[in-house]
C-alpha cells in the first residue's frame, strides 16, 4: 500500500537532474540580478541614511521574519560588502562550485535582504525565497556544474525525494490557490477583471493602453487566464512528458503575457526557475530514465515534509473560507522563515479597483514648487501620461504603494517626508525648502471606461 | 625563541573545553536576566541601545527580535554552540560562530558587560587563531592521525598571541598598580574589600587583618608583574610555577570579591598556558620534548598564510593599543586623542579594546547601595530593587549579595553614575510598571526615584560611615508628581527617614 502511494507520487514528483541543473543556473542568475537591481538604490532602501533606517525597521515589528545579517550593521560600507558577497555567491550557484555551500548562503542573504526591509517585496520574492529553500535540499548541482566535474556521473537521471516533493507542491500550489482566489464576479460572471488590472496605472505599460481599447477581448482573456490556471497544476503533475512540458511552457507564457502589459518587476522570471526544474527527462534524452529514490525515513525528510504540509494549509487559510485557521497563530509566526506565509491573491479584491498616482511636492524658500518623485520637475496636478514609469525599479513602486499605505500619523511618515526634504535641501543648497507635502492622486476605476473624478489627497506633511 | 613560546597541545583542548564551558555558564547567569536585559520590555530595549549606546562599527544579530521567544530562541542556539565548541565538532567553524554569536549578545546590551565577558570576547577571538581542535574532539577522533600535528609541543602565531595577549593583560594590570597605595601605603586591596558591593564575607571579615592587607596587596602587585615573565620563558616548569602563582592570585579574588565570571574565565585563560610538564607528569607521557616544533610534520591550517597574517596583525593591534594606553595614560585616566578614533573603533568592532586598571592605580573611593524608593497609593514606602520590602536604609544583608547577577551590579552602576536620562527613567518605569501589574489599584506606584547610599572609604574600616546622596533620579519627573512631595532622608538623622 505505502509503496504503491510512493510510487503514484514517484512518478509525478521526481525531478530530472539535468532540469534542476538548468532550474540552478537560473537561479544563480536570477539572484545576481536581483542584487544588481536592489544595489541600484541600496542606501535608499537598505541604511541608515535611507528611507528605513534601522530603528524604523525594528519598530514595524517586534521580531523581523529572519535573523537577518542585514539588521547586524546598518552603515553603507557594511550592507555594500554584503551585497558583494551575495552577489559572489550567486555566481557561485549559477556555476556549481560547492552548490551546497552557496545554496544556503543565498538562501541566507536572500532572506536576510527581505527581513531588511518587507516593504519593498512583492509575491515574486516570497517565491523567490521559497524556491531557494527547496533548493538547499536538492541535488542541483550533480550534472552541469563545477562541482560534477571532480565527482562521477550520476547514475540515475532522475531523483525523487521530499524536496523535489516540496518544490512540485510549491509551484502547484501557487497556480492552484492563485485561480482559486479568482473564484469572484470579476473573474467569473463579469469577466472584466482583464480590464480592472490593466486600468491600474501604477502597473500597466504602454501596451496595455493598446489592449485597453480592444474591449472585446478582455472578456475572453480574463477567462482563458482563469481557466488556465486552474487546470495548470494538474498539467504540471502530469506523466505524460508532451502534456507536462505544455504545463511548463503555457506557465511560462502565462508570466510573459502578464509581464508585456503589466510591470511586475522580476515577478516573471521567478517562477521560471520552478517551472524549468519541472521539465521531464525526456527532453535531454530518450533513453529509459531510472529514478534513484532518496526519500528516506530521516527526520530532514519529516521536517520537509511538515514544511510542504504547512505551505498546503497556510493557502487554505489565505482563502478566508473556512471560520477558523487551519494553523495556530504560534506556528503562523515561524512559516515566513520557510516562505511558507503565502497568498496568492493578486489582482483580486479591492486592489483591483484602486488607480491613481503620487507627487511629492516641495515648496522652496522662493516660493517654487516642484516634485521631488518626477526628477524634481516643476509640481503639476496633472496626471503623468505612463504613471508606472514613476519608477525606477519594482522595489520603488512596492515601496511607493505599501509604505502610502502605512503612513499614519507616526515615525515612519515623519522620517520619509524629512528625508525626501533633506534630500532636496542636499541637491539644491542654493533654494532650501520650507516644506514637503506627500499627495496620492486617487482615480478609482469603475466598470466599461466610466469617467472617474481624480480625488486629491494629502498623506501628509513636513513640518 | 619560537620553542620557548610553544604551547602544548593538550592544554589548548583543555582551554578550548573550558572556555565553552565558561561561555555556557555565562549563557546560563544570562538566562535569569534574559527578559530584563535581553528584550524589548526590560531595561534595555533595541530602540534605547541604538540611540545612545550604539557605535556605527558594531555589530548585532540579536537585534533582529525584541520579543522574549526570540532571544530565548538565540540563547538556546548560542548555548549549542557553547556545547559544539566543547565537544569540539567543526571546532574551526563552530569557534567562528561563537566569537560572532557573543560578539553580537555583547552589543545587545554593552551595558551590562563586566570584566568577565571583555576576556572572555577576547579570548574567543584569539581561539580562532588556536589549533585547539589538535587534541580530545571530535574533529580530531574523525580524522586520521597525520591530520593533526603528531609532537604535542606547537607554536604559530595565533597561539603566540595568546599567549602574548594574557601576559599584556598581567602587565598592564600590575603597570597601573605602580602607585603609592598599591607600594608605600600599602592599602590597595584593603580599598577594594571596603567597596562593599563586590565584598565577599569572608573579604569583609579579612579587613581587620591590616598586616594581611599590606602583604596581599604587595603580593598582588609582585605576582602580576612576575607572573608574566615566567610564563615567556619556556614550557618548562617555570611556566608552569607563573600558571600557579596567577591562579592563585585569582583563587584569592575569587574568595574575596564577588565577580562572578571573571575568576573563571582568567583560570581558563592560564589552563591553556600549562606546560607539557604537567601532562607527563598526570599522563606518565614519555614523549621526548625534542626538535624544533615549528618544523613538526603536517602542515597545519592556522600556519597558513591568511591566519598567520590575521594573527600578526592581531598581535601587534593589541601590543600597539596596550603600548598608547601607557604612553597617554597619566595613571589615572588614559584617553586617545580624537585623530585616533578611528583606531579605537576599529579594534572595538572585535572588541579587541582593552583596559586592564581594574581597581588601580586607586580604587573606588566610597562604595555604595542603592534604593528605589516607591511612594504607593496607600501611602506606604517601599524598595522595588529588594522585591518591595518596606523601605529602610539599613538593609540587614551583604551588600554584595543584593544583586541577583553581576551584570545587575554592572548596570546598576552606570545607570546611577553616567545613564543616560532615557535609560535613567526607563529603568524606574519598568520597576514601577512590573509592581504596578502584580498589585491591587489600591497599592499603585505614584513615584518612585533612585536613592544611593554612600560610604567613604576611610584609611580605618571602623570611621566609614554611610551617608545619604542627595543625587537621585525621579519618575515621573518631579513637576508631574502626584501628591505631596516627600522630602528625601537629611544625613544628620541617621538611617532612618
Amino acid at each position: 500500500m505505502v509503496t504503491a502511494i510512493l510510487e503514484f507520487w514517484q512518478d509525478r514528483c521526481g525531478l530530472d537532474l539535468r532540469s534542476l541543473a538548468v532550474a540552478r543556473v537560473l537561479a544563480g542568475l536570477l539572484t545576481l540580478a536581483d542584487v544588481i537591481l536592489r544595489g541600484l538604490h541600496l542606501r535608499e532602501f537598505y541604511t541608515e541614511a535611507g528611507l528605513l533606517p534601522r530603528p524604523l525597521a525594528l519598530q514595524l515589528h517586534p521580531s523581523l521574519s529572519f535573523p537577518s545579517l542585514h539588521i547586524a550593521n546598518d552603515t553603507v560600507a557594511y550592507v555594500s560588502l554584503l551585497f558583494v558577497i551575495h552577489g559572489a555567491v550567486g555566481v557561485g550557484l549559477l556555476l556549481g562550485y560547492r552548490t551546497q555551500v552557496c545554496s544556503v548562503l543565498v538562501w541566507v542573504l536572500t532572506m536576510s535582504i527581505q527581513a531588511r526591509n518587507p516593504l519593498v517585496l512583492n509575491g515574486g520574492d516570497i517565491l523567490f525565497s521559497a524556491i531557494l529553500f527547496w533548493g538547499m535540499f536538492l541535488p542541483w548541482g550533480k550534472v552541469w556544474s563545477l562541482d560534477a566535474r571532480s565527482t562521477e556521473p550520476p547514475k540515475h537521471c532522475k531523483v525523487f525525494s521530499a524536496a523535489t516533493v516540496g518544490l512540485t507542491f510549491q509551484m502547484v500550489t501557487l497556480y492552484f490557490f492563485a485561480s482559486l482566489h479568482k473564484l469572484e464576479p470579476a473573474w467569473l460572471q463579469e469577466g472584466s477583471a482583464v480590464y480592472y488590472a490593466l486600468s491600474i496605472e501604477h502597473f500597466a505599460t504602454p501596451a496595455a493602453e493598446i489592449l485597453l481599447r480592444h474591449p472585446e477581448l478582455h472578456r475572453w482573456m480574463t477567462w482563458s487566464v482563469l481557466g488556465f490556471e486552474l487546470v495548470a497544476g494538474f498539467l504540471l503533475l502530469s506523466t505524460r512528458p508532451v502534456v507536462r512540458t505544455l504545463g511548463v511552457f503555457g506557465c511560462v507564457l502565462l508570466h510573459f503575457g502578464f509581464g508585456a502589459f503589466l510591470e511586475l518587476g522580476m515577478f516573471r522570471w521567478f517562477p521560471m526557475i520552478g517551472l524549468l526544474a519541472l521539465l521531464p527527462s525526456e527532453l535531454w534524452a530518450r533513453d529509459k530514465t531510472s529514478v534513484s529514490d532518496e526519500m528516506r525515513k530521516s527526520p530532514v525528510t519529516v521536517m520537509l515534509l511538515l514544511v510542504t504540509a504547512l505551505t498546503f494549509a497556510i493557502n487554505i487559510d489565505s482563502l478566508g473560507k473556512q471560520k477558523h485557521h487551519l494553523i495556530p497563530n504560534t506556528i503562523r509566526e515561524f512559516a515566513p522563515v520557510f516562505a511558507s506565509w503565502q497568498s496568492w491573491n493578486v489582482f483580486t479584491g479591492q486592489t483591483l479597483y484602486a488607480s491613481g498616482w503620487y507627487g511629492i511636492e516641495i515648496r522652496t524658500k522662493s516660493g517654487a514648487h516642484y516634485d521631488v518623485f518626477r526628477d524634481d520637475k516643476p509640481f503639476s496636478n496633472k496626471k503623468p501620461r505612463y504613471v508606472s514609469r514613476d519608477y525606477p525599479t519594482q522595489r520603488w513602486r512596492k515601496w511607493t504603494m505599501i509604505s502610502s499605505s502605512l503612513l499614519k500619523p507616526g515615525p515612519l511618515k515623519q522620517h520619509v517626508l524629512k528625508w525626501w526634504l533633506e534630500r532636496w535641501n542636499e541637491r539644491h543648497p542654493d533654494d532650501p525648502a520650507e516644506k514637503v507635502q506627500y499627495w496620492y492622486f486617487h482615480e478609482k476605476t469603475y466598470e466599461n471606461f466610466r469617467d472617474a473624478p481624480t480625488e486629491k489627497l494629502l498623506l501628509g506633511e513636513y513640518p | 625563541v619560537i620553542s620557548r613560546l610553544a604551547l602544548d597541545l593538550r592544554s589548548l583542548a583543555v582551554f578550548r573545553i573550558g572556555l565553552g564551558a565558561v561561555l555556557l555558564f555565562d549563557l546560563g547567569r544570562r538566562s535569569v536576566e534574559i527578559s530584563t536585559f535581553l528584550t524589548d520590555q526590560g531595561f534595555t530595549p533595541r530602540l534605547l541601545i541604538l540611540d545612545h549606546y550604539w557605535s556605527d562599527f558594531w555589530w548585532c544579530l540579536h537585534l533582529f527580535t525584541g520579543t522574549l521567544p526570540g532571544a530565548i530562541f538565540l540563547l538556546v542556539v548560542h548555548g549549542l554552540l557553547a556545547l559544539a565548541l566543547m565537544v569540539g565538532f567543526q571546532t574551526r567553524w563552530t569557534a567562528l560562530a561563537c566569537y560572532l554569536a557573543t560578539l553580537s549578545l555583547h552589543n545587545r546590551n554593552p551595558l551590562v558587560l563586566d570584566s568577565g565577558d571583555r576576556l572572555l570576547v577576547l579570548l574567543l577571538f584569539w581561539g580562532l587563531f588556536i589549533p585547539w581542535e589538535s587534541r580530545w574532539s571530535l574533529d580530531a577522533r574523525k580524522r586520521d592521525s597525520g591530520h593533526y600535528p603528531a609532537s604535542n609541543s606547537f607554536s604559530c602565531p595565533g597561539t603566540t598571541g595568546y599567549l602574548l595577549q594574557v601576559c599584556v593583560m598581567y602587565l598592564m594590570a600590575g603597570y597601573w598598580k605602580l602607585h603609592p597605595i598599591w607600594l608605600t601605603e600599602m592599602s590597595g586591596v584593603y580599598r577594594a574589600l571596603m567597596l562593599e558591593e563586590f565584598s565577599t564575607g569572608l573579604g569583609v571579615w579579612l579587613l581587620q587583618f591590616p598586616v594581611l592587607m599590606k602583604v596581599l596587596t604587595l603580593g598582588t602587585v609582585v605576582i602580576e608583574l612576575l607572573g608574566p615573565f615566567l610564563l615567556l620563558v619556556g614550557n618548562g616548569r617555570m611556566r608552569l610555577l607563573g600558571v600557579f602563582l596567577l591562579a592563585s592570585l585569582h583563587l584569592g579574588i575569587a574568595l574575596t570579591m564577588d565577580l562572578e565570571s571573571f575568576p573563571l574565565v582568567s583560570l581558563v585563560a592560564l589552563l591553556g598556558l600549562l606546560p607539557s610538564t604537567v601532562w607527563r607528569l598526570l599522563l606518565g607521557d614519555k614523549e621526548a620534548e625534542q626538535g624544533d616544533p615549528a618544523s613538526s610534520p603536517g602542515t597545519n591550517w592556522c600556519r597558513g598564510r591568511i591566519a598567520s597574517s590575521l594573527a600578526v596583525l592581531a598581535i601587534t593591534a593589541i601590543i600597539s593599543w596596550n603600548a598608547m594606553m601607557l604612553l597617554l595614560g597619566n595613571r589615572t585616566n588614559a584617553t586617545l586623542p580624537p585623530s585616533l578614533g578611528w583606531y579605537s573603533q576599529t579594534l572595538g568592532a572585535f572588541r579587541l579594546v582593552q583596559m586592564w586598571n581594574l581597581f588601580s592605580p586607586v580604587p573606588r573611593q566610597e562604595s555604595n547601595r542603592f534604593f528605589v524608593e516607591a511612594l504607593l497609593a496607600d501611602g506606604r514606602r517601599v524598595d522595588l530593587w529588594r522585591n518591595g520590602k518596606t523601605l529602610t536604609f539599613r538593609p540587614e544583608t551583604l551588600a554584595s549579595a543584593e544583586y541577583p547577577t553581576h551584570h545587575h551590579r554592572t548596570f546598576l552602576h552606570h545607570l546611577a553614575y553616567s545613564g543616560h536620562p532615557d535609560l535613567q527613567r526607563r529603568f524606574l518605569r519598568v520597576l514601577a510598571y512590573r509592581w504596578n501589574s502584580q498589585h491591587d489599584d489600591s497599592e499603585r506606584v505614584l513615584m518612585v526615584r533612585l536613592v544611593f547610599l554612600f560610604t567613604p572609604v576611610k584609611l580605618h574600616y571602623r570611621d566609614s560611615v554611610p551617608t545619604i546622596g542627595q543625587a537621585a533620579i525621579h519618575w515621573p519627573d518631579p513637576s508631574d508628581w502626584v501628591g505631596p512631595p516627600v522630602p528625601l532622608p537629611r544625613p544628620e538623622s541617621g538611617l532612618v527617614p
